[in-house]
């Protein structure tokens, strides 16, 4: 599992990817940081609440994290370095979670990457520190999903760019689901309210850390490393 | 192996190995060795250092080939080792082959016939999914052959020659290839399967008086064995042996050339239990 992991990371590292990601995140946080921030200063705001930037930033995440994970297993497939991995003593899981892991340590760099704008925030006012921990907290475990996703997407197919437009589209579609609630009431509106992974998330931008929303998205990550799981074990029967 | 090996091109060759022997569970002491032993061997030493994308096709197929020996398997399949390289780079990794049959089960796939009479002991021919032929290369020749055909150069008159030749025990047409010098032909002889003539022509020149200036018994090639046995419904040993332990390893590998060509296929080994 470590060598499939320090391999991964190294992929990541050595080729352009995971820097052009990096850059094109913090960039446009950055930015969105500077159009919401600059209005203010001198108007005696001096709070700020960081949670937003990030609840901001996760509309990003959709965008980026397929593109990151598009390659892990579709590349490996295309190139019939499966077979390698495959043949190899190590297990399906622990292949999965290494790659996992790797993507998810990516992922975990872009964010810390985003620390500077707090740290500007401390600089120039107040932060208030709880709030920016639980925000990031949130965002940390959200990207974990969307990272398991992302990989999840890659292992169906052999094309890498059909990987990343499934990965982005479906979790677009998942942000949509949303904007069904001022359609819908009762029970039904309780249950997007549960599956909504924007409402879980936004618990924690609003500082409130609760069992119930780590405990959904670590589930969610599990379940869809589960999947690829089951996707490549299949795949390793079926194909003769 | 598979025919095109599986290598990540973006990472050099030393990353490479290493990567695979971490995978494969190789003790870290001794990681190192094993990997420059086996660069040693193929010979690309002198590309360590460079990525995998960068290098030539035989190149690329020799460290997959070094990939496949990373943690010293018993036993190697390795399907069409030297397709797309270069006449040199196919002797190299023939002899490869043949070093690493001394000490591992090599199973081969090929197409080229020559590199079967090359590298293998034992053959196995696959048509259409069935096992049609399981022996070594000599016997198969003598099994599918009608006729025992053999080619001799006489000095002599020629018609003499063809009727002492008719005449001889077990022969069954004679046949005049070319003319060498003056009086000199070469005659084309098939007898009876099993049959050895050569004796019984020797003597019967011999009373004659023409001296015999070469004498040769023709077996047919891999390439005609390949031939018969494949447009004609014919089976060298494939049932009795089908139940041996080598051509059970073979069953998996079978398959998937059957489904890939969906047509006449030959796959040979080299055992090292053969040569003892």
């Amino acid at each position: 599992m470590l060598s499939i992991y320090k391999k991964e990371l190294k992929t990541y590292f050595y080729s352009p990817l995971a820097y052009v990601l990096s850059g094109i995140f913090v960039l446009v946080f950055g930015i969105y940081f500077l159009s919401q921030t600059m209005p203010k200063v001198g108007h005696g705001i001096a709070q700020i609440v960081f949670g937003g930037h990030l609840f901001f930033a996760s509309f990003w995440l959709v965008m980026l994290i397929p593109i990151l994970t598009m390659r892990v297993f579709a590349e490996e497939r295309k190139n019939g370095t499966e077979v390698l991995l495959m043949t190899s003593p190590v297990s399906v899981p622990q292949i999965v979670i290494g790659k996992f892991l790797a993507a998810f340590t990516v992922f975990l760099t872009m964010t810390a990457l985003t620390a500077i704008f707090p740290i500007i925030i401390s600089i120039n006012g107040e932060l208030i520190i709880s709030n920016a921990l639980s925000s990031y907290l949130g965002f940390i475990l959200l990207g974990a999903s969307f990272v398991a996703f992302g990989l999840f997407t890659s292992s169906i197919t052999e094309s890498q760019i059909i990987a990343a437009v499934l990965g982005t589209v479906t979790l677009f579609f998942i942000l949509l689901i949303d904007q069904l609630k001022s359609f819908v009431s009762g029970i039904l509106l309780e249950i997007i309210n549960q599956l909504s992974l924007y409402e879980h998330y936004k618990q924690f931008v609003q500082s409130v850390i609760s069992l119930k929303d780590i405990v959904f998205f670590v589930s969610l990550t599990g379940m869809f490393l589960i999947l690829v799981i089951i996707v490549i074990e299949k795949r390793r029967w079926s194909q003769g | 192996m598979p025919e095109n090996p599986p290598l990540y091109t973006d990472m050099t060759v030393d990353e490479y190995l290493n990567f695979v022997s971490e995978l494969k569970k190789v003790e870290k002491s001794k990681r190192n060795q094993q990997i420059s032993d086996i660069m040693e061997m193929l010979r690309i030493t002198d590309v360590r250092k460079r990525l995998i994308r960068n290098l030539s096709k035989g190149y690329k197929q020799r460290v997959g080939f070094a990939q496949a020996l990373i943690g010293n398997p018993e036993v190697l399949i390795l399907d069409e080792p030297t397709v797309g390289l270069d006449p040199n780079q196919i002797l190299e990794v023939r002899s490869v082959i043949k070093d690493l049959g001394k000490e591992h089960t090599i199973i081969l796939s090929t197409h080229i016939m020559q590199e079967v009479s090359a590298v293998c002991e034992r053959i196995v021919i696959i048509n259409k999914g069935k096992i049609v032929a399981v022996d070594t290369p000599e016997n198969l020749s003598k099994a599918i052959s009608k006729n025992s055909r053999f080619i001799f150069k006489i000095s002599g008159e020629k018609s003499s020659v063809v009727g002492a030749l008719q005449a001889v025990d077990g022969v069954k047409n004679v046949e005049v290839n070319e003319k060498i010098e003056d009086d000199v032909y070469e005659y084309i002889v098939d007898a009876d399967k099993d049959v050895d003539v050569r004796k019984p022509v020797f003597f019967a020149m011999a009373k004659l008086g023409y001296p015999i200036l070469e004498t040769k018994e023709e077996e047919l090639g891999l390439e005609e064995i390949f031939r018969e046995l494949t447009t004609r419904d014919i089976a060298v040993n494939a049932e009795s042996d089908n139940s041996q332990e080598d051509t059970s390893q073979e069953v998996p590998k079978e398959d998937e050339e059957a489904k890939e060509n969906d047509g006449a296929e030959e796959q040979a080994q080299t055992d090292d239990k053969e040569v003892e």
